[in-house]
C-alpha cells in the first residue's frame, strides 16, 4: 500500500491525469462555444488530438446504419484543399496518422502528430474534419471495403461472439443500431447522405476537442477559432442512449465446427458516471482474478476467460470463456459469481486489487493519446474529466460490502452467445444467470 | 501466450520493426536505452522513462522454435506456461497468483520463434519484489509433475483457439511447405499436439539446463529508473546466477532452401478470399543489409500513394493488401497479403507479380518516396517511445534475433538505404525467387470458380 500513496496524491491533488515527472493539469475552457480539454506535456514531441462528435447509435437509424462511420472513412480520401494523393503524401512526409472511430456514444477522428510538424498536421487534420469533397469514386471504393469488412465479422470467432452478445443484450434498444452499419445500409448510402450528414452532425454543439501534448492554449485556441469556430452553432442535436431496461436471460447459439467453444455472456451495468461504476470495477477486476485461478489454474477447463466491463452510456458487463465442455466451465464461473455476491471480501483482497488497477491505470497513462482517449471518455460519459483523477480514490474508498451490493445487483440476467456445438449447450444452465 | 498462430501476428512484429527504425541518425545517442554485461554473462538492458511510475522487468530467453526438433516442437512454449507455476520460494501456481496481485503486478509471457520473454509491469516501490519474484522463477522452476500434467490442456486449449482461426490454416500449410516439413518444427513455435501431451519433467529440465542460463539472456528493467540503479539492482539480484554453457555452439540450423514454387489451397466457411504469397526472406544475422531494405520498402509499398497500392487496391482489385519481412536470424518470410474477392484471386495473384518485378528497377521507387518513408519511420519512432511497457519488449525482441547493436544502429542504417539497395533486396530474395502461394477460400467458392493449385501458380507465373 505504501507505494502508491504519493502517487495517488499526485493524482487527486491535480485532480487530472497527472504523471510524476509532468505535474500539469489538464484544463477545460471554451473556444467559440467549443469544449476544449488541454492538457500540456513538454517531455515528449508527440501531440495527440481527438475530435469527438457525440450521438453515436442514438442518431442512427437502421436504413442509415453506419452512415458516420463512413462518412469519416471517406474524410481522408480528397478535401477542398489536397486531392487525396497530396493530402496522403503529406501525412508521410510529416510522420502524421489520421483515424476515426465510430462508436456507440460517440464518434471520433484521432490526429497523431509531432510538434515539429504541428501547423501542417492541423491543416490536414482541418481539411479532413471540415472540407472533405466527398469524390465519387472514392465513396465507392470504401463502401466496397466497408462492405467486405462487415460481411468478414463472422471469420473471427472472437468478433462474431461480442457482435452475437451485443445484438442480443440490446436488441430492441437504441445499440441495435451499429454504428459501423450492416452490408445492406452501408451499400445504399449515397454520396450526397454522407455530405448531408456531415453538415448536420458538424455542429459547435456537438463537438468536444481533447488535446495532448506540446501545444500552447494560445495558440490552440487560435487554431481552433479559425476552424471549427466556424462552424454552426447548433443543428443535429445529439441524443443520449437511455440505459438498459430489465434483460430477459436467454441464449444463443451459433452452430460452428470448432475445436473448442467460444461463450459469452453480457448483462446490463451502470455507465462510468453512475457511483456504482467504481465498486463494479473492482469486482469484476476480482471475479476476473478468481475465474483465471478457479477456471484455468485449479481445474485447468480453459486457456481464456474473464469478466470485463465496458464504458458505454447504456453499459454492459461481460463473461467470457472458451471451454471444450461448457455446461462444465459455466457452472464454475457461476460458482464464483455467487461467491463473489455471498462472502465477503477479505479487505487484503480489495487492497491488492487497488494496486493491480494502479499499475494498469499508469499503463494506460503512457502516450499521450491514451491520455486524451481517457479525459475524453470520463468528460463524455464518466461525469466529467476531472472524474478520471478522482477515479483512483472512488477505487480506493470500495468496500467489502460495496463489492457484494454491486455484484449481486448488476451480475445477472445475461444474454448469452456461444458459437459452437449447441448439443453442448444446457439452456436451463445459461439463463439461470 | 503465444506469438504466433496467424500470420497477422507476424505483421506486428514487423511493424514494430519499422517503427523501431526510425528518428534521425544523429537521435539514435540519444536513445536512453543502456546495457551491461554482469560477469555472468547476463545482458542488463535499461530503458529510462519517468512518464509515470511504473517499471517494467522483463526477462528474454534466446529460445523459441527455432530451438525445437520434432520430439520437441511446442515445449518452448509450455515452458513458458510452466515459468508461471511453482518454484523453490513460491510452492504453487495458485500461490503464484497470489504474490502476483501483491505486487499489483500487471504480467504475462510470449513465445516466438527465436525468443521467448516474461515481464512483469508494477509501481516502482515493488520494484525489488519483482526482480526477486523473477528471479526465482527463472533460476528455479520446480516443473511439478502434477501442475505440468494439469497445464497440458491449457495449452492445449490454446491450441484449439488457434485452430478457431481460418488463417491458422492458411499459415500452416504454406509455412509446412516454405519452410519443408522436416524443417517445419523450427517455425512452428505451437507445436505438435502430441508432443505437448507427452511432455515431461525431464525434457522440461533439458530445455532449462541448455537455454535459461544467464548467458543466454537478457534482463530488461523500463520505465521509472535510472541505469545507474538498474544496474546495481540487476548486480545484486541476479549477479550469484552461475553461467552455463554456451547453447548455441554448434549453431541453430537454418532452413534448406525452397527449390521450386508451388501453391496450396485451404477450404475454411470464409467470407472472400485471403491470398498469400511467401518467401524465403532474408537471415538478419547473414544479410542485415537487406533486412534495412526490406523494412523500407514494406513502408513505402504501404502508403497509399506508392505504384503498388494504387494498382492493388485503389484500382478496386483487393481490399486490402501489402508487404511485410519478418526479421529472423535463422530466415525471415517476405510475405505478400491480399484480402480480395474470390473471383479475384488470379488476377490479383498476375498484378502482384506484375509489380514485384519492378522492384528490380530503382526507378520504380521515386527519391521523393523513398525520403518520405524514411522520414515517416523516423517519426514512428517517438510514437513506440512514449510506452516503456511495449519498448521493453520490442527491445527485447531486437536483443534474441539481431542484437541489441544492430538495434542501436537501426535508424542511421535504414536511412542509408537506397533504390540500389531495395533493388537488390528485391532479386536476391524475390524477384526470380521460388516462393509459396496460399488461398483462403470457402468450399461453395471455391466450387464455383473450380480453383485449382495449378491454376493459381499459372497465373502470373512461378518466380
Amino acid at each position: 500500500m505504501k507505494r502508491f500513496v504519493i502517487v495517488a496524491a499526485a493524482v487527486l491533488s491535480s485532480a487530472a491525469t497527472v504523471s510524476s515527472a509532468q505535474q500539469v493539469a489538464a484544463s477545460k475552457f471554451q473556444v467559440s462555444g467549443i469544449p476544449v480539454i488541454l492538457k500540456p506535456v513538454t517531455a515528449n514531441d508527440v501531440i495527440a488530438v481527438r475530435l469527438y462528435i457525440r450521438g453515436g447509435s442514438s442518431n442512427l437509424s437502421q436504413s442509415n446504419a453506419g452512415i458516420e462511420s463512413f462518412m469519416l472513412e471517406t474524410a481522408t480520401h480528397g478535401t477542398a484543399k489536397y486531392s487525396k494523393d497530396a493530402f496522403n503524401e503529406r501525412l508521410t512526409e510529416t510522420g502524421t496518422s489520421i483515424s476515426s472511430d465510430a462508436g456507440y456514444d460517440y464518434s471520433s477522428m484521432a490526429l497523431q502528430g509531432v510538434r515539429q510538424h504541428w501547423n501542417e498536421a492541423w491543416d490536414l487534420f482541418t481539411e479532413a474534419a471540415l472540407k472533405p469533397s466527398f469524390p465519387a469514386s472514392e465513396v465507392e471504393l470504401i463502401r466496397a471495403q466497408l462492405v467486405d469488412a462487415l460481411k468478414r465479422i463472422p471469420d473471427d470467432p472472437d468478433s462474431y461472439l461480442a457482435y452475437l452478445a451485443d445484438s442480443s443484450l440490446y436488441a430492441g434498444h437504441k445499440y441495435a443500431v451499429n454504428p459501423q452499419g450492416t452490408p445492406a445500409s452501408i451499400g445504399v448510402i449515397t454520396r450526397d447522405a454522407l455530405a448531408d450528414w456531415h453538415k448536420q452532425r458538424f455542429t459547435r454543439e456537438n463537438l468536444l476537442i481533447v488535446v495532448v501534448g506540446n501545444v500552447s492554449r494560445a495558440d490552440l485556441t487560435q487554431k481552433i477559432e479559425s476552424t471549427f469556430g466556424r462552424l454552426p452553432a447548433t443543428g443535429g442535436t445529439a441524443v443520449r442512449a437511455p440505459r438498459l431496461a430489465a434483460v430477459t436471460p436467454d441464449v444463443m447459439v451459433v452452430k460452428r465446427e470448432l475445436p473448442t467453444n467460444y461463450i459469452a455472456g453480457y448483462f446490463a451495468a451502470p455507465p462510468p458516471s453512475d457511483p456504482d461504476y467504481a465498486a463494479l470495477r473492482v469486482a469484476t477486476d476480482i471475479l476476473s482474478d478468481r475465474l483465471f485461478e478457479e477456471v484455468r489454474t485449479k481445474r485447468n477447463l480453459t486457456y481464456s476467460v474473464g469478466a470485463g466491463l465496458s464504458t458505454r452510456a447504456a453499459n454492459r458487463g461481460s463473461l467470457y470463456v472458451t471451454a471444450v465442455e461448457p455446461d462444465t466451465t459455466l457452472k464454475v464461473i457461476l460458482t464464483q459469481v455467487r461467491r463473489l455476491q455471498r462472502e465477503p471480501l477479505p479487505q487484503s483482497t480489495l487492497s491488492e486489487n487497488v494496486n493491480t488497477f494502479l499499475t494498469e491505470f499508469w499503463m494506460g497513462q503512457q502516450s499521450n493519446m491514451g491520455q486524451a482517449q481517457q479525459l475524453g471518455l470520463f468528460e463524455l460519459l464518466g461525469g466529467g474529466w476531472q472524474n478520471l483523477g478522482r477515479f483512483v480514490g472512488a477505487v480506493r474508498r470500495v468496500t467489502p460490502a460495496d463489492v457484494q451490493r454491486v455484484a449481486t445487483r448488476y451480475m445477472q440476467h445475461a444474454r448469452f452467445a456461444v458459437i459452437g456445438d449447441p448439443a453442448k449447450i444446457d439452456r436451463q444452465l445459461f439463463t439461470s444467470f | 501466450m503465444i506469438n504466433i498462430g496467424e500470420r497477422r501476428m507476424r505483421f506486428r512484429f514487423i511493424l514494430t520493426a519499422s517503427v523501431l527504425c526510425a528518428a534521425s541518425s544523429q537521435a539514435q545517442s540519444d536513445l536512453p536505452v543502456h546495457n551491461r554485461q554482469l560477469p555472468n554473462g547476463l545482458d542488463v538492458i535499461v530503458i529510462e522513462n519517468h512518464a509515470v511510475p511504473i517499471v517494467t522487468v522483463e526477462l528474454d530467453v534466446k529460445n523459441g522454435g527455432f530451438t525445437e526438433t520434432p520430439d520437441y516442437n511446442g515445449l518452448s512454449h509450455l515452458y513458458e506456461h510452466m515459468f508461471f507455476k511453482a518454484n523453490k520460494t513460491i510452492p504453487s501456481q495458485e500461490k503464484y497468483l497470489e504474490r502476483i496481485r501483491q505486487l499489483g503486478a500487471n504480467w504475462n509471457g510470449t513465445t516466438s520463434e527465436e525468443r521467448v520473454n516474461y515481464y512483469v509491469t508494477v509501481g516502482v516501490d515493488s520494484l525489488i519484489p519483482a526482480m526477486q519474484f523473477m528471479e526465482d522463477a527463472i533460476r528455479f522452476p520446480l516443473f511439478n509433475q502434477d501442475e505440468l500434467v494439469r497445464e497440458r490442456p491449457v495449452v492445449l486449449g490454446e491450441f484449439d483457439r488457434n485452430e478457431a482461426s481460418p488463417f491458422f490454416h492458411l499459415a500452416r500449410a504454406v509455412d509446412t511447405i516454405l519452410w519443408t516439413p522436416g524443417y517445419y518444427s523450427h517455425k512452428n513455435v505451437i507445436g505438435d499436439r502430441q508432443i505437448i501431451i507427452t511432455a515431461t519433467q525431464q525434457k522440461m529440465n533439458t530445455i532449462k539446463n541448455r537455454y535459461y542460463v544467464p548467458n543466454n539472456s537478457a534482463l530488461i528493467l523500463s520505465g521509472d529508473i535510472t541505469p545507474s540503479r538498474g544496474f546495481a539492482l540487476a548486480e545484486q539480484v541476479f549477479g550469484d546466477w552461475s553461467r552455463g554453457s554456451d547453447p548455441f555452439t554448434t549453431p541453430a540450423a537454418n532452413p534448406p532452401p525452397l527449390t521450386r514454387s508451388s501453391a496450396v489451397i485451404v477450404e475454411k466457411p470464409v467470407n472472400g478470399a485471403f491470398l498469400s504469397m511467401v518467401w524465403q526472406g532474408p537471415s538478419v544475422t547473414a544479410d542485415p543489409a537487406a533486412t534495412y531494405a526490406a523494412d523500407v520498402l514494406s513502408t513505402v509499398l504501404g502508403n497509399p500513394t506508392s505504384r503498388f497500392y494504387k494498382r492493388l487496391i485503389d484500382s478496386g482489385l483487393t481490399f486490402n493488401s501489402g508487404i511485410n519481412y519478418y526479421t529472423l536470424s535463422h530466415v525471415g518470410p517476405i510475405t505478400v497479403f491480399s484480402q480480395l474477392a474470390p473471383e479475384k484471386i488470379l488476377e490479383a495473384r498476375r498484378v502482384i507479380l506484375e509489380e514485384l518485378a519492378k522492384l528490380t528497377d530503382t526507378t520504380y521507387i521515386t527519391a521523393r518516396e523513398l525520403a518520405a518513408a524514411q522520414r515517416q519511420l523516423g517519426i514512428n519512432a517517438l510514437y513506440e517511445r512514449e510506452q516503456s511497457t511495449g519498448w521493453a519488449h520490442t527491445v527485447g525482441f531486437w536483443w534474441a534475433v539481431a542484437g541489441l547493436d544492430y538495434y542501436r544502429n537501426y535508424v542511421p542504417n535504414m536511412q542509408r538505404v537506397t533504390r540500389q539497395d531495395i533493388a537488390r533486396y528485391a532479386r536476391t530474395y524475390i524477384v526470380g525467387k521460388p516462393f509459396v502461394t496460399g488461398v483462403l477460400i470457402s468450399p461453395e467458392d471455391r466450387a464455383k470458380l473450380a480453383l485449382t493449385p495449378e491454376q493459381v501458380l499459372a497465373a502470373g507465373g512461378t518466380r
